[in-house]
């Protein structure tokens, strides 16, 4: 439900891939069921605030959500939406 | 908080001894819920295969309780085989102890709700306390008690610290403070299906729970997930005070593991080292003691010995027990003189890999080159478990997210990757031919590799998963934990192989008495002859081959091969069909149909490349 309202308004930021080392963001929707329900187990569900540790070249994305870290593939990483959160509130 | 269905704990006590009570120990990976376990149990544990699948349950008992472990997962669903183990364990539990890491509890914590939402009995234990304490975190023990309403026991499981109170406190574990808004859509279905654990399992949308009762999987599971996140962080908001964030040595390395530039060299560096330990002290050396000394040269006289005073040399019964492939003598080598310390090393290393956390970043380092092969970065783990032995390796492909990539890594673990002991038996053969044969013959096999894998990547059906995978802390190894895991699987691969050698030992005893072998050797020989270029003998060895890969690259030892012909014989015995042991379990996981394919394939495959590079060979030379 969310998700559709995200993308109605236009307010999706972008895609986790497109992170970059040292960024915030928090997590709009996962487009993939399997990996939805895993993500949610580790607590980087929708809603959650991750900041990225490390982007692999043209690898998998290592991000940390409290002390917490995941290696995300590049490709789920294109289906994560998120948007953009300045540094100082999560990181 | 009201809770609908509270027993008092405390009269369980004074109850007339009853049946054995089933505790089940529930926890997501490496938590220590397997040390937790051995504090509990003691050393006399039961290691089995859950029906169906070839995940491991241990189960062990103290007094009156009967105790399983479950395999580790971050909650109870259908998400994988190791999930729906977990959760058709966790339903017959009467009391389900939840090992908790007191260092994560954000992501522990989602498992622990599920449990209490599932109106289990629940006593909580927050494992590792001290490295918790070390890292700067605390929790807040007896709030969290208030807030769970389930009992929370503090334990170090390695030193034992704890295990009294946990097992002072068992009896206490009672159902805890479920999400009351669960209610509505619970209460109904648990009457209808009598219990409340399936009906929430139902309502999360597992279909395989909603189908033994005959209903619909529910649609909310994200809504009820997402509610109990938000119930984890609350919880984990009032009880939990950090003190320091940890960022040192450990982050710094963790980042150097899995950035390519550095990454691939220590990868490197860690398969040399593998190489040596496995492939020249343990398989040259160690078997040399083990294999040569004892074996060969006490243990198969003295049976030979034996079987001759009650058959003749030469008859049937003495070729069948103590012949060359003899079931008391080339069997009982091989099992022991051979696999056993070969298993016990490789184990060993990875279980030293496994509890210093390096293996999941080794899976973040290869993602990018696992994807064009229709896999993702988790399929290092059983692949370079397969470089160890295919058998481990085909066992382990279950923890791969689809049937697709578990297809794909069997086949590849099949076709292109020779297990440790080939490996040794080939370097000692190609150090004989020189170093350009060798590394002929490792890109020769690489490059089989990624094109076997790009082409069934393209082939088969299906979509493959993507690498989500936890990365825990860096740590240096527990020695203790390290060498209760590895026996463990040691034990257990042990018994799972045994039986089929001894088959195999028995089959090609039949061949050799039956006339059969030596009739495949004339068959053969347009094959290994004309094709091939090998000298007629070649085909005993690829029998041979069929029994252990090694024993077959072995049985060219004897041959006098030049270059080439070792070279064309090596890359062939490699690709060749795996062993009787992995076609054994390769046929329990994949099946008659993909067996039958596969050894088609290979056997096809194994010949043409073969053929391919004897022709070229000649050409050259």
């Amino acid at each position: 439900m969310r998700n559709r309202n995200c993308k109605r308004q236009g307010m999706c930021g972008g895609t986790l891939d497109t992170m970059r080392r040292g960024q915030c963001c928090r997590v709009l929707g996962i487009d993939d069921d399997r990996a939805r329900s895993q993500a949610i187990r580790f607590g980087m569900g929708e809603g959650a605030m991750l900041s990225c540790i490390t982007k692999l070249p043209a690898g998998p994305l290592v991000m940390r959500s409290g002390r917490q870290e995941i290696a995300i593939g590049r490709d789920l990483a294109r289906r994560i939406r998120v948007e953009p959160v300045s540094a100082q509130v999560v990181c | 908080m009201a809770t609908c269905h509270t027993p008092t704990p405390s009269r369980s006590n004074a109850a007339a001894p009853e049946a054995a009570r089933t505790v089940v120990l529930a926890g997501n990976p490496n938590v220590g819920k397997s040390v937790v376990f051995a504090a509990l149990t003691g050393t006399y544990v039961d290691v089995s295969n859950f029906p169906g699948t070839t995940v491991e349950l241990f189960r062990g008992h103290r007094g009156e309780l009967e105790i399983i472990d479950t395999p580790g997962v971050y909650g109870v669903g259908s998400l994988n085989d190791e999930e729906a183990v977990a959760r058709d364990v966790i339903l017959t539990a009467d009391t389900v102890v939840n090992v908790v890491d007191a260092v994560h509890p954000e992501r522990d914590l989602f498992l622990t709700l599920q449990l209490i939402d599932m109106g289990l009995s629940v006593i909580v234990v927050l494992n590792m306390a001290d490295e918790a304490r070390k890292q700067g975190v605390a929790i807040d023990r007896d709030l969290l008690e208030d807030l769970l309403g389930v009992p929370v026991v503090e334990m170090v499981a390695v030193t034992g610290e704890g295990v009294d109170e946990l097992l002072r406190r068992l009896p206490e574990a009672h159902p805890g403070h479920a999400d009351p808004t669960l209610d509505t859509d619970v209460l109904p279905l648990a009457a209808k299906i009598g219990s409340r654990a399936e009906a929430v399992l139902v309502l999360e949308g597992d279909a395989v729970v909603a189908e033994r009762h005959g209903l619909e999987p529910h649609t909310s599971a994200d809504c009820v997930y997402s509610a109990r996140r938000a119930r984890v962080n609350d919880v984990v908001g009032h009880v939990l005070t950090t003190t320091t964030e940890g960022a040192g040595l450990g982050a710094h390395l963790s980042y150097l593991m899995m950035h390519p530039l550095t990454g691939l060299p220590m990868l490197g560096a860690l398969l040399w080292l593998m190489y040596k330990v496995l492939g020249e002290w343990v398989a040259a050396d160690l078997v040399g003691i083990t294999e040569g000394t004892l074996m060969n040269g006490y243990y198969e006289p003295f049976m030979r010995g034996l079987v001759e005073r009650v058959f003749a040399t030469g008859t049937a019964g003495y070729t069948f027990l103590a012949g060359e492939f003899g079931i008391l003598t080339m069997t009982v080598t091989y099992l022991f003189g051979v696999i056993l310390p070969l298993v016990a090393g490789f184990y060993l290393l990875m279980a030293l890999l496994e509890d210093s956390g390096y293996l999941p970043r080794i899976a973040a380092l290869a993602d990018r080159s696992l994807t064009s092969l229709g896999l993702n970065g988790r399929a290092v783990i059983p692949l370079i478990l397969g470089l160890g032995c295919v058998t481990m390796g085909t066992l382990t492909t279950r923890i791969l997210g689809s049937r697709r990539e578990r297809f794909i890594a069997t086949t590849l673990m099949a076709i292109a990757v020779p297990c440790s002991a080939q490996i040794a038996v080939i370097t000692a053969l190609m150090a004989r031919v020189g170093g350009w044969y060798a590394l002929g013959y490792f890109v020769a096999l690489l490059g089989i590799f990624v094109l076997v894998g790009t082409v069934l990547n393209k082939l088969t059906p299906g979509v493959s998963t993507d690498l989500l995978i936890d990365l825990p802390p860096l740590r240096v190894p527990r020695i203790g934990n390290v060498l209760r895991k590895s026996s463990q699987k040691v034990y257990h691969f042990m018994k799972e192989v045994a039986v089929f050698f001894l088959a195999g030992a028995a089959l090609i005893s039949t061949l050799s008495i039956t006339g059969a072998l030596a009739w495949v050797q004339t068959a053969a020989e347009p094959l290994t002859v004309g094709w091939l270029h090998l000298p007629k003998e070649a085909a005993t060895a690829f029998v041979m081959g069929f029994v252990r890969r090694d024993f077959g690259a072995a049985g060219f030892f004897t041959m006098n091969l030049s270059s080439a012909q070792l070279l064309v014989a090596m890359v062939t015995i490699t690709l060749f069909v795996p062993c009787v042991a992995s076609v054994m379990v390769i046929l329990k996981e994949r099946g008659w149909k993909y067996l039958a394919g596969l050894l088609i394939t290979s056997v096809s495959g194994a010949f043409l490349v073969g053929g391919l590079l004897a022709q070229l060979l000649d050409v050259l030379t």
